[in-house]
């Protein structure tokens, strides 16, 4: 016999017998591990010391999405200094997710803030296996015994934008450029088109939006070349975007001086993201989108140091936040004495100049009367705020009044933007239809799952 | 006009040590590191908190045990070919392949779900299948790459690395297309049925059927490089192509059997990167991946192409990777201390590897001399 068939049989055999080990492994394993249902403690007393972390997707320097979550988290961190300590990790992959929050565990750390939608499975994964810790986790849709969730949504604040931007566009084209069009993005999308084409046809515009998507959340040059490509060749001058860094703020910045110098025929007017972001860019950030996680994160936390939050009731709690709670804001800048910058002030005196009619009441008012109105009315419902907090209640949110003894109470906004009558097509397929009947207001779950474009939205594909 | 200085670089006769350039380039790197971290950080992040994080990122091996075995196997894959000067810088396509092929079986083929509903002897065969189809995805994907390199002396570098392009992109295709979660129409696959999870101990990243893998993975390895004659020749191929050509020998044929055996090994991950760790697949999987492929090169280099050094450099990988979790816990720092730590290391092992293996002379000339 020879030595190479000898060896490919010793081969063979250590094949076999680690073959064989593998199946016996999978039983054992199969039997051992199986979860056992936490015993509930007769009584919960919350911890003396709440020891908090955040884990990130991106970096908190990026000036939108993490780094708001950071200046969250540092207001809650000072304003409950006495009972709270906090961390965080950044640019945390949802491969790396669950060993970091093993390692965050064996620290000490018993309230964990996941802050990406990609985070949301393996939440859930580690909430099971570690039932004594509280987690809530962003954006996601997924709950239980001590895994709550919470979102800061921001659909109102772009469709006012999206009003500013019916009134400033002269071409009429309009531009969006998404991260991803997942449902959350498809609904800000829509809610900007509902908005720009609301105000440019009481002005007579055609009203296209052009969606180009750059597949990343944080990717400063595919955005800016996306915002450049749909100035050039669609001839947008005006544009929203979902994106985590400020390019496109200063490429508007560029283009609209380079208009008003005259290097350019059109200007690039932009709405800031997430977070204030005037500055970068004085003549061309007209608004913008900004966020206040710590509203959401000071409720979270001091109701969990009074005992009512613990690792056994997050099974409902579900934040839903719009303009109504603070948690959202229709503006570009913060002030330093507090007051909000909502419209550019070189903007406003071009907006008191266009007269327009307020299709809820048919009074003439000027476009910046017209959009100030509609932030008031999304911004004022109390009976609203106790019904974003729980997945119970989300259904009972598009309800705009009920009556009692014929007496009218307001609970939603007077307005909503996604209101039919609109018509629109499939995000998979544009030649399946969507209808919404006039009057019917869409609830949480239609917009939670927006898988449609209304009809003067032009998805262009992936660029950028 | 000449320069009075001159630079002479020799081949040391006698090279140091193998194992003397790795360890070096560990402490000099973390020392670097630490340097590097002190000034970014302003004098904030001492010595002491550095030296600390490092600490307990090598002894958590509870929670480095998952990382550390798929940067073993991705390590154990790449020395087979680089053992023999093939440079296989394809390990993320390969995986990525392997995955590919993983959650098909598992998700979408015909006999999937009748091989989960069929009990237990269903749920491992299915288990097995998905293994063994993600590895010779892998072995087909480095068996391409293997053409260009065998038939028109193409070099496998660029072409590896391309390939991994692709499967990125074909994997994206799957994703956003066919293969995404229609509930909510995110970009990513419904999740792996759980019975299909690898288990792991709880609290830990354990698994038995992981270790198993990697048993065997590493013996196999170490039996075909050392006892058969491709790996021989393999080896040979590495040192003295020119002695294989002379003796008549097929290199086309070793080339091949040498890049397929390595993403055979290295497809490996892909089914255990799924079941294990992600249990989906999310687009754009080239901003998802956890860079395996890419990480283990570094592992492979780190042992010096010693086999019996691969999972040696693969714990020192993991285990710095965890450190930089540490630090940024206790607020030491950001996210870059991780790439702090790797980069410190890889550049001190780039120039102490020129150091070992040459003298480097500098002569001054006398003027008129």
């Amino acid at each position: 016999m020879s030595k190479t068939a000898l060896w490919a049989i010793i081969i063979l055999v250590i094949i076999i017998v680690g073959v064989a080990a593998f199946y016996g492994g999978m039983m054992y394993a199969g039997g051992g591990a199986q979860p056992t249902a936490p015993a509930k403690p007769a009584k919960w007393t919350p911890p003396s010391t709440i020891k908090a972390a955040w884990i990130y997707v991106g970096p908190v320097g990026d000036f939108g999405w993490s780094y708001m979550h950071d200046v969250g988290r540092k207001v809650v961190a000072s304003l409950f200094k006495d009972w709270l300590t906090t961390t965080y990790v950044e640019s945390v992959s949802e491969d790396a997710l669950p060993q970091t929050i093993d390692n965050l565990i064996s620290q000490g750390y018993n309230v964990i803030f996941t802050t990406s939608f990609e985070f949301m499975d393996k939440t859930i994964e580690k909430g099971k296996e570690y039932p004594n810790v509280m987690f809530f986790h962003c954006s996601g849709y997924k709950r239980w015994d001590n895994v709550g969730t919470y979102f800061a949504d921001l659909y109102q604040i772009y469709y006012l934008n999206g009003l500013i931007a019916g009134a400033l566009t002269k071409t009429g084209h309009i531009g969006y450029v998404a991260a991803y069009t997942i449902p959350e993005v498809v609904r800000h999308i829509n809610a900007f088109a509902i908005g720009a084409k609301e105000m440019g046809e009481m002005l007579g515009k055609d009203i296209k939006v052009y969606v180009l998507e750059i597949g990343s959340w944080f990717n400063p040059d595919a955005a800016r070349s996306a915002a450049e490509t749909l100035w050039r060749d669609y001839d947008v001058d005006v544009l929203a975007y979902t994106e985590d860094s400020t390019a496109i703020l200063e490429l508007g910045e560029e283009k609209t001086t380079g208009f008003f110098n005259g290097t350019y025929d059109h200007p690039l007017y932009v709405f800031s993201h997430y977070s204030p972001g005037w500055i970068y860019g004085k003549h061309a950030v007209v608004s913008g989108q900004i966020v206040h996680w710590e509203v959401i994160y000071e409720d979270i936390l001091a109701k969990i140091k009074a005992g009512i939050y613990t690792p056994y009731n997050l099974k409902n709690v579900d934040y839903w936040y719009l303009l109504n709670t603070g948690a959202v804001e229709f503006g570009a800048w913060i002030f330093d004495n507090g007051t909000v910058m909502h419209i550019n002030p070189e903007i406003i005196p071009k907006l008191k100049n266009i007269t327009v009619t307020d299709k809820l009441t048919g009074e003439k008012v000027s476009a910046y009367d017209l959009i100030m109105r509609r932030y008031q009315i999304m911004k004022e419902a109390p009976l609203l705020t106790p019904l974003q907090l729980t997945a119970e209640t989300h259904k009972y949110e598009n309800i705009p009044t009920i009556t009692y003894d014929g007496h009218k109470a307001q609970i939603a906004p007077a307005f909503d933007p996604f209101t039919g009558p609109l018509s629109g097509y499939k995000k998979e397929d544009p030649n399946k239809k969507v209808t919404i009947e006039s009057g019917k207001r869409l609830g949480h779950d239609d917009l939670w799952g927006m898988d449609w474009f209304v009809d003067w939205v032009q998805y262009l594909g992936k660029g950028g | 006009m000449e320069f009075p200085v001159s630079m002479v670089i020799v081949r040391r006769v006698k090279p140091l040590p193998y194992w003397i350039v790795p360890l070096l380039a560990l402490l000099i790197g973390v020392a670097v590191a630490i340097i590097i971290l002190y000034g970014m950080s302003g004098g904030k992040t001492t010595p002491a908190d550095v030296l600390y994080a490092i600490r307990d990122g090598f002894l958590q091996p509870h929670l480095l045990a998952m990382s550390f075995a798929f940067l073993s196997i991705v390590g154990v894959g790449l020395v087979v070919s680089f053992k023999g000067a093939l440079f296989n810088i394809g390990g993320e396509g390969q995986i990525y392949f392997g995955a590919m092929l993983a959650v098909w079986a598992a998700m979408f083929a015909p006999f999937s779900a009748s091989l989960i509903n069929g009990g237990p002897l269903g749920v491992a065969a299915l288990k097995t299948l998905m293994i063994v189809l993600s590895a010779l995805a892998g072995a087909f994907w480095a068996f391409i790459a293997s053409l260009p390199r065998a038939y028109l002396q193409l070099d496998e570098v660029p072409v590896t690395l391309m390939m991994n392009y692709i499967a990125y992109y074909i994997v994206d295709i799957l994703v956003r297309g066919p293969w995404h979660e229609r509930k909510y129409g995110y970009l990513r696959t419904e999740t792996l049925p759980e019975k299909l999870w690898l288990k792991t101990i709880s609290g830990t990243t354990f698994s038995i059927e992981v270790y198993i893998l990697l048993i065997i993975v590493f013996v196999a390895a170490y039996f075909f490089l050392k006892y058969t004659t491709p790996g021989l020749y393999l080896r040979v191929l590495g040192n003295n192509p020119n002695l294989l050509r002379s003796s008549g020998i097929n290199i086309k044929l070793i080339i091949m059997i040498a890049l397929t055996i390595s993403g055979l090994i290295i497809g490996l991950v892909g089914a255990g990167y799924i079941a294990g760790r992600t249990h989906n697949l999310s687009y754009p999987v080239e901003e998802k991946t956890a860079n395996y492929g890419y990480t283990g090169i570094l592992v492979a280099w780190l042992s010096m192409l010693e086999l019996i050094a691969v999972p040696i450099a693969a714990y020192i990988i993991a285990a710095l990777y965890n450190a930089g979790i540490n630090m940024q816990i206790a607020g030491a720092g950001g996210a870059a201390t991780v790439f702090v730590f790797i980069g410190s290391i890889l550049v001190t092992y780039t120039a102490l590897i020129t150091i070992s293996e040459y003298k480097i002379k500098i002569i001054v000339k006398r003027r008129g001399g």
